[in-house]
């Protein structure tokens, strides 16, 4: 195998929670192209912590689960703790992203001056999704649409690049899945180049299984409607 | 009439329960002082309870019952948006605790080299 092409000044934050059966393999995957693979192992019952670190990331674990977006965050902070870091990649732990999409992204950002870069599954292609996930998602992006401000063709998509800039204008307080939507809004609220890249989506059974429930979607609402309120 | 007995001496009872309790200085005396009026309406009101069907006739309310019901209601909405309120201030902070303690105890080392740990980084909140 040879040397990663992606050095030190790149980290992939990938939040886990339970997903000992799957992430292995995906730090496996990243680590192939990316030197630095950091898992924030959000308070896991199982063994997330130790596949993760034997595949090779470094782990920071929660002492509780918090939620995706108190993970991240907990992600973007040693990042930016650690001063060589000019990016940061998110990518999900269920194996839904590809990493050559990561490295895409990556390189979209760096050569063209994007602090932030989101993926895009309306622009790429996606493998499997069912129906339901596509109407979820166009609702999802209708109002992510007109609450952020950005001219956004997906939202909720765990595959970004993020600058130090970026990540410096970033900080999460909801802690659950609303912490997308907040992102969205601190990009817009930060006025940093941004853009979406088409990525592929690979639906497998068990990403399926793990995603976020119709219901949720009314969670999510809420939370970002409470924290609106809160915030002016 | 047993029952007047009974009721004064459980308003007075947790009157003197809320007397002590956690806060500071002003919030202690405010409690006090509303824990005092509190009682003391119960007690007049346990003793005279016609005296709240001629409060609710002031305010437009047919019985005393009523009043006493509608009092509750809008009491107890307020106490679980209060505490509703707290527990959620509660669940941001353990989340900042849980978030401090995982990157105090992260495995820095491998990042050490390239290590300028500096406050100006950290994103304000």
């Amino acid at each position: 195998m040879s040397a990663p092409q992606v050095g030190t000044d790149v980290c992939v934050v990938v939040a886990a929670y339970n997903e000992a059966t799957v992430v292995g393999d995906v730090v496996r995957g990243l680590a192939r192209h990316f030197t630095q693979v950091l898992v924030v192992d959000d308070g896991s019952t199982d063994d997330t912590s130790r596949v993760a670190r034997e595949a090779g990331a470094m782990v920071v674990r929660h002492a509780i689960n918090l939620g995706q977006g108190a993970a991240l965050q907990t992600g973007f902070d040693y990042a930016l703790k650690s001063g060589g870091i000019t990016h940061v990649v998110t990518f999900d732990a269920d194996g839904q992203h590809r990493p050559d999409d990561a490295l895409r992204l990556l390189a979209q950002g760096r050569s063209q001056g994007y602090d932030v870069v989101l993926g895009s599954r309306t622009l790429g292609k996606v493998v499997d999704q069912p129906w339901q996930r596509a109407l979820l998602l166009r609702a999802a992006v209708t109002f992510s649409r007109r609450t952020s401000g950005l001219d956004l063709t997906d939202t909720h998509n765990g595959l970004r690049v993020l600058s130090r800039d970026a990540l410096r204008s970033i900080s999460l307080r909801q802690c659950g899945m609303a912490y997308a939507s907040e992102l969205e809004h601190a990009i817009s609220r930060s006025g940093l180049p941004w853009c979406e890249v088409p990525v592929e989506i690979v639906y497998t059974e068990y990403s399926c299984s793990k995603g976020q429930r119709g219901l949720n979607m009314v969670n999510i609402l809420f939370d970002l409607v409470h924290a609106r309120i809160k915030t002016t | 009439m047993t029952i007047k007995f009974i009721l004064i001496g459980c308003l007075l009872f947790l009157a003197w329960l809320m007397f002590r309790g956690p806060g500071t200085t002003t919030q202690v005396a405010w409690r006090r002082i509303a824990v005092s009026l509190v009682a003391a309406a119960g007690v007049v009101t346990v003793i005279f309870p016609d005296s709240l069907t001629w409060l609710g006739k002031l305010v437009g309310v047919g019985r005393g019952t009523d009043l006493l019901l509608y009092g509750y209601v809008v009491f107890s909405l307020f106490l679980l948006i209060g505490l509703y309120q707290r527990i959620t201030r509660l669940e941001s902070r353990l989340a900042q605790v849980v978030r401090e303690i995982a990157l105090t105890s992260a495995p820095m080392s491998s990042l050490a080299h390239h290590d300028d740990v500096s406050s100006t980084d950290a994103p304000t909140p």
